[in-house]
């Protein structure tokens, strides 16, 4: 068959073709029952007109025209899943605390990672204060002789908490971004922002301890403390699990074990936000408050590891019968 | 479509295939700084509303509204700096204003239209293909991938391609638009009285698609020489020789209109 002749039978279809796709393409009104049977039949012709003017007139305009025809038709068709408040339901009750489950040795490797360093360097510095001047970042030191005066510098005006509260809050979440992109890099990124925070927080830690101030420290941080460092581990983890998808593909392509990978990945990390945004609030408006006594942040903080971690290892489970 | 382009090929269920053109790094960065350019601006409006406008008007109040206004700022810059790419590449199915300027989308491996998901997870990895400073490692990785595809598309298993719309239904009818016809004119009478329907219509097709493409063309006139010459043999008539190009190529879209016209 010839261009022209191919153009001027088929040319009503074609546009009838056009038309259901703009219409299912603007979504504003959606296309009836019948009206999809006609795009699917129609997308069909269309398939097999291309196949012919590919077979008869490969570089005629007719042919681009179609190929671009058929792309635009087939991403209509075969469409996926529509963006629905019913999965944001489904993400909540099940997919998060799956995702968890699924990647709980990532997330305590991440949780090893963090906590190991902190460890070390907190016997340091509590046994040999000086030497947090070389084992803390520069971006803390200016903290080492605040707290040799025994004071902390967790006091906040009231009226700076929100301001704080926000701060904190997106730093946050782009210290996890950080943690779980940096899988990409063999998991060689996840693993530095782990360690260093490992380190710098177990150095703070242990120079509080010694200087007397550990105790009220630690009134500050357990408010917010588990979920936020519950939430770096699992956002460690995340990227950890990029990492090894990467390093170890198994029977995969690299380049499918890495879209496996993070599409389980990011089925994590996005459930952390809102975490972070708790433990921001927490951090702004609870732990700094001097009215409330410090048994009242252990609740808040035990409370809330309590409801985080029962519902992340048991929410969405199938039920026995 | 020439071979130097990087080609997607899609396999349908209906076994048969088209293609997409794959988005290099050049025009990938171009629409990277168009978007660039429109958040930076939002955020500068932003905080000229709620520090200047606004500002001005509560300036009775305390500092304490000051910081909440820092609170505030804060808040809905980081939406707009990490929500601006998740949001459009969801609702425009792979576009965002910077990407619909340059053309591109993107899509899936399997020519798909991409999910929330992917544009998560390619939009969250940027982070690290901006490091060290503006896409440091994107360019790199950019760079070495033959589909160009940065961190974050290998992550989500995406890639930008060209959405072609340059081929309309109506440009297909004819390579002489309306217009171009006007400019031509009535045929003259010698082209009229020729017997141009001894001409085969692959001959005809040919000359079309010359006339469509003939300004990309290297060895243009020597092609309009050939086809006119075809055209003439074809006819059993001798061409004239002396006919300068461009005539040549005049009398080829006259060719072209009088075979097109709609017979009676």
């Amino acid at each position: 068959m010839r261009a022209d002749e191919m153009l001027k039978e088929r040319r009503p279809q074609w546009e009838q073709l056009t038309r259901l796709l703009e219409q299912a393409e603007r979504k504003t009104m959606p296309l009836s029952p019948e009206q999809v049977q006609l795009l699917g039949n129609l997308y069909r012709a269309a398939t097999s007109d291309l196949a012919l003017a590919k077979r008869d007139f490969p570089q005629h305009k007719v042919a681009l025209y179609l190929n671009q025809l058929v792309g635009r038709a087939h991403a209509a068709v075969y469409q996926g899943e529509p963006l629905a408040l019913g999965r944001l339901g489904r993400y909540i009750r099940r997919g998060f605390p799956e995702a968890f489950r699924k990647t709980k040795w990532f997330t305590f490797t991440a949780t090893l990672l963090l906590f190991l360093p902190a460890l070390f360097t907190a016997l340091i510095t509590y046994t040999n204060p000086e030497a947090a001047r070389w084992i803390l970042p520069p971006e803390v030191q200016h903290l080492i002789p605040i707290i040799q005066d025994q004071e902390l510098w967790v006091d906040m005006a009231p009226r700076e908490r929100p301001f704080m509260s926000s701060a904190i809050m997106t730093n946050n979440i782009q210290v996890s971004f950080l943690a779980f992109g940096g899988g990409m890099l063999a998991g060689l990124l996840t693993t530095y922002v782990l360690i260093f925070n490992g380190l710098m927080l177990g150095g703070l830690i242990g120079l509080t301890a010694h200087y007397g101030v550990g105790w009220e420290l630690s009134h500050f941080i357990i408010g917010h403390g588990v979920v936020e460092l519950s939430v770096i581990c699992m956002a460690g983890g995340a990227g950890l699990q990029l990492g090894w998808a990467m390093l170890r593909p198994g029977l995969l392509h690299r380049r499918d074990a890495l879209q496996l990978a993070g599409g389980q990945a990011i089925r994590l990390l996005v459930g952390c936000i809102p975490l972070l945004v708790i433990a921001g609030l927490i951090e702004g408006f609870i732990s700094p408050a001097e009215t409330i006594s410090p048994l009242v942040k252990w609740g808040v903080g035990l409370g809330t590891g309590l409801l985080l971690y029962g519902y992340l290892f048991f929410a969405g489970r199938p039920r026995r019968h | 479509m020439t071979s130097l382009e990087e080609l997607l090929e899609i396999d349908t269920p209906e076994n048969v295939s088209f293609d997409y053109e794959v988005a290099g790094i050049g025009s990938r960065f171009l629409a990277a700084l168009t978007d660039t350019l429109i958040i930076v601006l939002v955020i500068l409006a932003l905080a000229a509303v709620l520090f200047g406008v606004l500002g001005n008007w509560l300036d009775g109040f305390s500092d304490e509204a000051q910081f909440t206004y820092a609170a505030v700022f804060i808040l809905l810059s980081f939406v707009v700096l990490w929500g601006y790419y998740i949001f459009f590449e969801t609702t425009w199915s792979g576009q965002t204003p910077g990407k619909r300027w340059v053309g591109l989308r993107v899509v899936r491996l399997n020519g798909l239209p991409i999910s929330v998901s992917e544009a998560v997870i390619r939009n969250i990895v940027r982070i690290i293909d901006f490091l060290p400073t503006g896409y440091g490692i994107g360019v790199v990785v950019m760079f070495i991938q033959p589909q160009a595809r940065r961190l974050g598309d290998l992550a989500a298993g995406t890639l930008v391609v060209f959405e072609r719309t340059a081929v309309s239904l109506d440009t297909l009818s004819s390579s002489i638009t309306p217009y171009q016809a006007m400019l031509l004119g009535d045929v003259p009478e010698e082209i009229a009285a020729l017997p141009l329907h001894l001409l085969p219509p692959q001959l005809i097709d040919q000359i079309d698609a010359f006339l469509g493409r003939r300004y990309e063309l290297s060895n243009r006139y020597e092609i309009g020489r050939k086809l006119h010459h075809a055209a003439y043999e074809a006819m059993a008539l001798t061409p004239d020789f002396q006919v300068r190009d461009d005539q040549r190529e005049k009398e080829m879209q006259y060719f072209i209109a009088v075979y097109r016209q709609p017979r009676a």
